[in-house]
C-alpha cells in the first residue's frame, strides 16, 4: 500500500536555496537569492516577477544556460534523488530535450532563418533521440499538425521569416514537444505576442500540460496570464520569491504587499 | 461638430506593384477632447495610419485634414509651423533620445526648433515639464541608459509634451513596460490630458489600456476598420463585429475563477498562409461567415448612432 502510494505521487522538481550570483565590473550582483519551489508534473507552475527580478535566471540556471559570468553560489535542484548543479556538464546537458524542454519569450529569433523548419526540426529532434530521418521527419510533421498547422508538410518548407510571429511560436513549441520533455520551461512565451494569438498558444500549453502530464514552469510578468493558466504561483521580486501559493489565494487573499501592489496594478 | 482630425478614404500600398495594402480606405475624425483608442493585432496597419497621420509618410491616396487644414500634401517645411501641434510618444522610449545627449540637451533641443527664449527660460521650461511627468529636475543631466524603463517612457512623454502640443499620437506607449508600471503610465497621460487639454491618438494592441485612456474606439484588421465605437464603457459588451469579439475574448481575466481562455474547445486551425481574400477580409476566420462574405466587401454602416460596424451579418 505504502509503496503503491509513492508510485501514484506526482513526480516533481524540487529546487532549494538556490542563489546565483553574477560577476561584474562592480562586483558582485546577487541575482538570485535563497529560492525554493518545486514543478510538479501535469501542472502548471508560474513564476512572476516585473525584469530584473531574476525569474528568467532561475529558469536558465536549470537548464545549465547561465552565461559565463553567472555562478551558482549556492541550493539544489533536485530530480529523483540527483542533483542537476552536481552533475558533470555534459551529463548535464544530456538531460536538456529529455527532461526539459525550453521556450523562449522572441520565437523570430530562436529559430534560424537560414534554415528551413524541416532541417531545423528533424536536426533538434535526431539530437536528442537516436532515429532515422524519416522518423523524425514524420515526428515533426505529427507534432506540427498537433499544433494547429492544417499542411505540415508544406510549413515545413518554409523559413522562419515567412512565417509570422504566432506561428513561429507554434512552430518552437511543437519542436519542443516532439522530444517529449518531462518537463517544459517557458519564457514569457506569449509576451511578444498578440492578444488572440496569446490565446491560442496559452491553451496548447494548457493541453500539452494535461494531456501529456508534462510540469510546465511559466514565467511570466503578466497576471492576467497566470489568473488564466496557473495552478500554483511564486512570485518574485528582487531575487527573492516574497508571496507563494495556489492560483486562488494569490488573487483572493494577497498576503504579501507586492503581489498586493501587483494586484492592484491591473487595469480592467 | 468641429474636428481636431479628420482622415478621408485613406489608402497606403506598399510594394513595387503595390500589393501590400497597409491601409485600405480608412476614414476617422478625431472631435477635440475626445481620444481615439486603435485597436489591432499586429500587421493590422494601425502603425501605419499613425506615420501617415503624423506625417511621416505620405498615404498612396486620400485626404487628411488636421486643424482644417489639409495636411497630406504639405512639404516638411510647410508642415513645420503644425508640427508643434501634433507630437508623437514612440513605443522603444529608450531609441528617441540618443544616446551621446543628456536627456535635458535632448529635450531642449524639440524646444529650441520652435520657441526662441533664453538659456534660462529654456531650463525652467524643462525642469518645469519634468516635474510634470513626475521625474525629478535632476534627471536632466543623466543620459539615457541610466534611466530605468519607466522614467525612460516619462522622459519621452516630457519631450512631447514640453511644446503643449493640441494632438498627441502615442503609439504602443505602454507594451515595453513592465505591467506594474503600465498603470502609472497610463494615469500619468490622464492626469496630462485634463491639466493640458490634450487630445489622443492611442494606438495599442492592448485592449485594457482603451477604456482607461480614451473616449471612443476603433478596431482595425487588415488595413480596414471594422468597428467604430464613440463610448469605451463595456466595450465588451457593446462590440458586435464578429473580429472585435474574439479580440474582446482573448482578454486575460486575471482571475481564476472564471477561466475562460484555457477551457474553451481547442480547434483553430492555421492554413494556407498568406492568401488574398476576396470580399469581407475576415470571413477565414469568420465562425458566421455566408456567401455574400467571400464575395463583397462590407461597408462601414451606422447602425446605432455612434456606432459603426463593417459586417455583412448586422
Amino acid at each position: 500500500m505504502d509503496s503503491q502510494q509513492k508510485k501514484d505521487r506526482p513526480k516533481k522538481i524540487v529546487v532549494k536555496n538556490l542563489s546565483i550570483d553574477f560577476d561584474c565590473e562592480q562586483g558582485k550582483i546577487h541575482a538570485v537569492k535563497n529560492v525554493s519551489f518545486e514543478i510538479l508534473k501535469g501542472s502548471i507552475t508560474a513564476l512572476v516577477g516585473e525584469s530584473g527580478s531574476g525569474k528568467s535566471v532561475t529558469s536558465m540556471s536549470l537548464m545549465g544556460l547561465l552565461d559565463s559570468n553567472g555562478k551558482v553560489t549556492g541550493g539544489n535542484v533536485f530530480w529523483e534523488k540527483n542533483d542537476l548543479l552536481k552533475m558533470k556538464p555534459k551529463k548535464r546537458m544530456a538531460l536538456n530535450g529529455n527532461l526539459f524542454g525550453m521556450i523562449f519569450q522572441d520565437p523570430m529569433t530562436s529559430l534560424d532563418p537560414l534554415f528551413s523548419i524541416e532541417t531545423q526540426m528533424v536536426e533538434g529532434i535526431r539530437y536528442h533521440s537516436r532515429c532515422s530521418k524519416k522518423e523524425a521527419y514524420e515526428k515533426a510533421v505529427k507534432n506540427l499538425f498537433d499544433m494547429g498547422f492544417d499542411e505540415p508538410e508544406k510549413l515545413m518548407k518554409k523559413r522562419p521569416f515567412e512565417l509570422s510571429g504566432g506561428m513561429c511560436q507554434r512552430v518552437m513549441i511543437a519542436m519542443m514537444i516532439a522530444l517529449e520533455p518531462q518537463f517544459l520551461i517557458a519564457d514569457e512565451p506569449t509576451t511578444a505576442l498578440d492578444v488572440t494569438v496569446q490565446k491560442q498558444i496559452l491553451k496548447k500549453i494548457y493541453r500539452i500540460c494535461h494531456e501529456k502530464n508534462v510540469g510546465v514552469l511559466f514565467i511570466t510578468h503578466d497576471l492576467g496570464v497566470v489568473g488564466e493558466i496557473a495552478d500554483k504561483v511564486y512570485i518574485m521580486q528582487k531575487g527573492e520569491i516574497v508571496d507563494k501559493g495556489n492560483a486562488f489565494d494569490i488573487f483572493d487573499r494577497p498576503n504579501h504587499s507586492y503581489t498586493k501592489k501587483l494586484i492592484a496594478s491591473i487595469i480592467n | 461638430m468641429k474636428y481636431l482630425l479628420k482622415t478621408e478614404n485613406l489608402k497606403k500600398y506598399y510594394g513595387k506593384k503595390e500589393v501590400v495594402k497597409a491601409l485600405d480606405d480608412v476614414s476617422l475624425a478625431i472631435e477635440e477632447g475626445k481620444s481615439l483608442g486603435l485597436i489591432g493585432e499586429s500587421g493590422s496597419g494601425k502603425s501605419t495610419l499613425g506615420r501617415i497621420i503624423s506625417c511621416l509618410e505620405k498615404p498612396t491616396f486620400g485626404k487628411i485634414s488636421f486643424m482644417d487644414q489639409r495636411i497630406d500634401n504639405l512639404s516638411e517645411k510647410q508642415f513645420r509651423s503644425l508640427r508643434k501641434d501634433m507630437q508623437i510618444i514612440f513605443q522603444s522610449s529608450k531609441g528617441v533620445f540618443d544616446p551621446t545627449y543628456t536627456i535635458g540637451d535632448s529635450i531642449k533641443e524639440v524646444l529650441k526648433n520652435f520657441e526662441k527664449l533664453s538659456e534660462r527660460e529654456y531650463e525652467e521650461r524643462i525642469d518645469e515639464t519634468l516635474k510634470s511627468v513626475g521625474l525629478d529636475p535632476d534627471l536632466k543631466y543623466r543620459n539615457v541608459n541610466q534611466l530605468s524603463g519607466g522614467q525612460c517612457q516619462r522622459a519621452n512623454i516630457a519631450r512631447a509634451l514640453i511644446l503643449r502640443p493640441k494632438f498627441v499620437i502615442c503609439d504602443e506607449p505602454v507594451s515595453s513596460l513592465d505591467y506594474s508600471i503600465r498603470k502609472q503610465i497610463l494615469n500619468l497621460l490622464n492626469e496630462i490630458k485634463e491639466k493640458y487639454g490634450i487630445t489622443y491618438l492611442l494606438i495599442t494592441h492592448d485592449l485594457s489600456n482603451v477604456s482607461y485612456v480614451c473616449q471612443a474606439v476603433a478596431i482595425m484588421y487588415k488595413g480596414k476598420i471594422v468597428e467604430y465605437l464613440d463610448d469605451t464603457e463595456k466595450i465588451g459588451e457593446k462590440v458586435i463585429h464578429p473580429y472585435s469579439k474574439i479580440l474582446y475574448a482573448s482578454i486575460p481575466k486575471a482571475n481564476p475563477h472564471n477561466r475562460s481562455i484555457v477551457y474553451d474547445k481547442d480547434n483553430e486551425r492555421v492554413s494556407e498562409l498568406n492568401q488574398i481574400i476576396k470580399g469581407c477580409s475576415f470571413w477565414d476566420r469568420c465562425e458566421k461567415c455566408s456567401e455574400i462574405c467571400k464575395k463583397n466587401i462590407p461597408d462601414l454602416k451606422e447602425i446605432y448612432p455612434g456606432h459603426k460596424v463593417a459586417c455583412h451579418l448586422v
